[in-house]
């Protein structure tokens, strides 16, 4: 692998390398206080993950509630199997995986044909090449980080199928690697990559259609004013 | 000679660094002469960005305390 200058996801603070080691190591110990005995270590790890957790089945599902109650299942399920934890991959791969087995199990029982249908997603570059807008990359990141902005990113995410929504949360919101999110997800990577290009694709077309339109109509009010 | 949807269909492997140095380098060849491209790459990036910091991990105290209750009852009788 070559890393190019586009590689900006080294400084995702979940990827940077020693922010990693130090938290797979705070895990390690963590783990094994747990096993001897020590509920207040399993607390210290609920701490840690219950928010990036929460998000993630968040998107999965949909559902506040329903996201709660996966919660509670996924750090249950993790404590009763704590001791099987083989440390093969991190800690939080495989806790991520727990959370993401429970979702999918939901959501078969609950909403088969939100996975069935996971495939009907089409995208601009499954269109003949034209420039894309150029109002989106010329809007301040304030701009689009602000409460409006972040909606509507929210918004977008929620809009892609879930498969394609789970990949994305996981590689660009939580930073885990292509591997891992293939784990969790239990796909090949060649599956991952496919969807997260085809993700990231589809909401920039969503952040870009709607930045486009919202300079359109600032400009509309604009001419009326003169 | 590749044409602009090829290069872009590699913008999300390029962005991920899982491309070879000969296609990355073709890539940045490319978006230094190719306008369209390089905004087109612009976007994709900045939509990648701004999802990585856009989405809250906050959660409602009332749900952790209710997660921390619902823990320590359900675990006080397992014994790992």
């Amino acid at each position: 692998m070559f890393i190019s200058e586009s590689c900006w996801y080294l400084f995702h603070p979940f990827i940077c390398a020693s922010t990693m080691c130090a938290k797979t190591e705070q895990d390690s110990q963590a783990i094994a206080r747990v096993i001897a005995g020590d509920f207040d270590a399993f607390e210290e790890l609920v701490e840690r993950y219950q928010g990036r957790i929460f998000r993630h089945l968040r998107k999965m599902v949909g559902d506040n509630q329903v996201a709660e109650d996966l919660l509670q299942e996924t750090f249950l399920a993790a404590y009763r199997g704590l001791k099987g934890f083989a440390g093969a991959s991190s800690f939080s791969t495989w806790l991520f995986r727990i959370a993401t087995n429970a979702a999918l199990m939901f959501l078969r029982k609950n909403r088969p044909e939100s996975i069935e249908y996971d495939d009907e997603i089409r995208t601009r570059t499954d269109l003949p090449f034209f420039p894309a807008p150029i109002e989106f990359c010329s809007t301040p990141l304030d701009i689009l980080l602000s409460d409006e902005g972040r909606r509507k990113i929210e918004e977008a995410i929620d809009d892609l199928p879930v498969l394609y929504r789970s990949v994305m949360v996981l590689r660009d919101v939580e930073g885990f690697s292509l591997e891992e999110v293939s784990k969790i997800m239990d796909s090949s990577v060649a599956a991952v990559k496919s969807r997260l290009h085809r993700a990231r694709n589809s909401v920039r077309e969503t952040l870009a259609a709607y930045y486009m339109e919202k300079d359109l109509a600032s400009n509309r009010r604009i001419t009326k004013s003169k | 000679m590749k044409k602009c949807r090829e290069f872009c269909d590699q913008f999300s492997d390029y962005l991920d660094g899982e491309l070879s140095e000969a296609d990355c380098r073709l890539i940045e060849e490319h978006l230094a002469e190719c306008s369209p491209c390089a905004l087109e790459y612009k976007s994709l990036r900045t939509a990648v960005e701004v999802c990585s910091q856009g989405i809250s991990d906050d959660m409602p105290e009332d749900l952790r305390s209710r997660l921390k209750a619902f823990l320590k009852q359900r675990c006080s009788n397992d014994h790992l």
